[in-house]
């Protein structure tokens, strides 16, 4: 009589969620999850290419795509979702199966011969056993663990190879997560770009999905940029010589090309564009008496030393109404926000105009009290576009890159082989049947051991 | 000058492939080595071509590997195919397979060759695309591309196979382990692919990876393919649902080289 053995519910539950914590099914799913929404993601535009559509769509669309976060699906909860669970689904896989592995005896049972695949030989009665097992274990010695077991007329032999081969589909899981866990490191970082035009100096970037300014806690500046282009017109090579300054000593100089970024503090500096940039060379004398020099383009800030005010240049034109160079600029100071204009040649408009400051005082140079403004001219100049980044994961994804790489070469070009040769006598005669698997798959055994077992069949085949 | 010769080759492609098929009309064995013989003239002029081809660049004092323009990698993707079929030929002996390889490597150099929106001229490269990583990356991918379209040509025969008559093709159970091969092979040289263009955008753009239309189905294309060899340890997934799978792959296989031309994005060919 046999004992009635009940699973407690608690474990049946906990069993029943490791199942399908660990299942292929929940792979299948999560994998097919973020494949829909990658394709999503293509032919939706995304993040500001999104503007267009989204203005085309009713107010209620809109809503609905904004909540499912289709305008931005690679940084959706949905993808973030089923990026932890699929790590969730690798980490209980790997667990599952890496203690058998590591358990495995090299003497424990033999695995059932799988019937599917498996070829049956009836042979002539006078095969020896013993002999056929001798010749196995000469053909088979170096490449296979062999496990023999003759008996007076039946043989069962089993031979592995690659006996931690799951170890390698381990490795390749594993190697997921950790690209996983050093794309979640990229968020600690951070992307921008850079536009400095050549002779100037620029400490901030501005930042790509955080929409903002940060201070780079140096200054860079670009010393030289150079554009070749091939006969036709297509680029040949962008090169901009740059010095990075801290406290107004240069520590490192050197250039950047496509392909070719500098690395500065950990920070990368890749060249990503350029642009013509018109710049003003502008001459402020301060409340102090102080008067600089200070060369901007357009939306460019000025703060000058002494900090009284915050100036930006908000636009540049090469001659505005005829009067030739003028900048446009926002003074703010303690006493407000004042727009003016600044000429170059003011003192020729003034004269040939009187009373140019009553009717247009916009044209007064001396607009903001205790300040003086002047363009000494206008020049143009290249600014380079720069790449800015520092990703923290990225040594992380590039480690289990190489894992990847490793996991997939090994674990697909270096499978488990099992091999299963049995000799049974059975009142027809003497029956051998014969199955080989390279990793999960059924495969023809080694050449050599058919030849072999052809051999000793004799003709009987 | 090397046009002319991918112009020839094209046509040698095109008579191995009308070979294939009087083997199959008329089942004699002569027009299948004919046909054999052929598709593999035709490879070495072909594969001369491309060398000649590189040389001819440097002469022109451009000096890059012919695989950085869309004529270019339609070439290289014809040369893959055959390639990969003469192999398969090689280790398997898989009769009917030139039939369907062959027409499609004559359709991509034919495309190559003779369509006006193609431009075959030997062109400087962009700075973007002076990097050593250029040729490995590309060459990956495309035999990647190449044991994936094998692959689907397998899986096309799983699904005819009951109407076909079962003498012409393998057995199902055969056939079923060459798709899983094809696309194991396709799938390593893919994830090198995809891996070398990491690196790549990571030393040119600053990022190895940014859900550029390419890059993004090429982790669809790869997901395909991963799920596949995952849905094959499936008892119930085993069979036709893997052949479906296979040409499934393929069409993401098309859409990851022409289809994300039509969609804004750094790797576009058009």
């Amino acid at each position: 009589m046999k004992a009635s053995h009940k699973v407690p519910l608690s474990r049946r539950t906990t069993s029943r969620l490791l199942n399908f914590l660990s299942s292929t099914q929940l792979t299948l799913v999560l994998l097919l999850i973020i494949a829909c929404v990658c394709v999503l993601g293509t032919l939706i535009p995304q993040q500001e290419a999104s503007l267009p559509l989204a203005a085309h769509l009713s107010p209620r669309l809109r809503s609905l795509f904004d909540t499912l976060g289709l305008f931005d699906v690679y940084q959706s909860d949905g993808l973030r979702i089923a990026g932890v669970l699929l790590c969730v689904n690798l980490i209980v896989c790997s667990w599952r199966r890496i203690l058998p592995i590591l358990r495995r005896p090299g003497s424990g049972r033999v695995p059932a011969m799988p019937a599917r695949g498996a070829q049956e030989l009836r042979i002539a009665s006078d095969i020896d056993a013993q002999s056929l097992a001798d010749e196995l274990s000469r053909v088979l010695r170096g490449r296979y663990r062999l496990r023999v077991q003759t008996q007076t007329d039946t043989l069962q032999v089993f031979g592995e190879r690659g006996r931690f081969a799951p170890l390698w589909t381990l490795l390749l899981h594993l190697s997921v997560l950790v690209i996983l866990v050093g794309i979640s490191l990229g968020s600690f970082g951070f992307a921008g770009h850079m536009d400095i035009p050549v002779g100037t100096t620029l400490d901030h970037v501005c930042l790509a999905r955080q929409a903002g300014l940060m201070d780079l806690g140096f200054d860079v500046r670009c010393d030289d940029f150079q554009v070749e282009f091939y006969e036709g017109g297509r680029p040949k090579e962008f090169r901009s010589e740059l010095s990075f300054i801290r406290d107004g000593v240069v520590v490192h100089q050197g250039p950047v090309l496509v392909n070719h970024p500098q690395v500065f503090e950990g920070i990368r500096f890749y060249q990503a564009s350029y642009r013509p940039l018109m710049l003003a060379r502008l001459r402020i004398r301060t409340p102090g008496g102080e008067t600089a020099e200070h060369i901007a383009g357009e939306h460019d800030l000025i703060r000058p030393a002494s900090g009284e005010a915050l100036i930006e240049v908000l636009r540049i034109e090469e001659n505005l109404m005829k009067m030739g160079p003028a900048v446009e600029l926002k003074v703010s100071t303690n006493g407000g926000n004042t727009l003016m204009w600044v000429f170059q040649h003011i003192e020729d408009i003034a004269r040939a105009v009187p009373d140019i400051f009553e009717r247009a005082p916009k044209f007064d140079p001396g607009r903001v009290p205790a300040f003086r403004f002047s363009l000494e001219g206008l020049e143009m100049r290249y600014a380079t576009g720069l790449m800015v980044s520092r990703d923290p994961g990225v040594i992380t994804v590039a480690i289990g890159g190489v894992l990847l790489l490793a996991g997939v070469l090994l674990s697909f070009l270096a499978p488990r082989r099992r091999l299963w040769i049995d000799l049974t006598r059975e009142t027809e005669g003497p029956l051998l049947r014969i199955n080989a698997t390279s990793g999960r798959r059924i495969c023809l055994p080694e050449k050599a051991v058919l030849d072999l077992i052809s051999t000793f069949m004799g003709g009987h085949s | 000058m090397t046009t002319t010769l991918f112009g020839w080759v094209t046509f040698i492609y095109l008579g191995a492939f009308v070979l294939h098929v009087l083997h199959i009309v008329l089942d004699r064995e002569s027009f299948r080595i004919a046909g054999l013989l052929c598709a593999a003239s035709g490879l070495a002029a072909q594969s001369a071509a491309i060398v000649l081809r590189w040389v001819e660049s440097y002469r022109l004092g451009i000096g890059h590997a012919p695989l950085s323009n869309f004529y270019e990698s339609l070439v290289f993707f014809a040369w893959a195919i055959v390639t990969g079929y003469l192999v398969l030929q090689y280790r398997h002996k898989g009769r009917e397979l030139g039939a369907f390889c062959l027409p499609i490597a004559f359709l991509l150099l034919a495309y190559a060759s003779f369509s006006p929106a193609v431009d075959s001229q030997i062109r400087p490269l962009i700075p973007a695309l002076k990097s050593n990583w250029l040729i490995s990356h590309v060459i990956t991918c495309f035999l990647g591309y190449a044991a994936f379209v094998i692959a689907s040509i397998f899986g096309a025969f799983y699904l005819i196979r009951p109407r076909f008559g079962t003498t012409r093709l393998p057995e199902r159970a055969l056939i079923e382990d060459l798709i899983y091969q094809s696309v194991i092979i396709g799938f390593i040289l893919f994830t090198i692919g995809i891996m070398t263009g990491s690196v790549w955008a990571y030393s040119a753009w600053g990022r190895y990876w940014g859900w550029d239309p390419k890059e993004t189905w090429a982790l669809i294309t790869w997901i395909i393919y991963a799920s596949l060899l995952h849905a094959r340890l499936q008892p119930t997934w085993r069979g036709r649902r893997i052949a479906v799978l296979s040409l499934i792959g393929l069409a993401s296989v098309i859409f990851t080289y022409l289809g994300v031309n039509y969609l804004p994005g750094l790797h576009s060919y058009l």
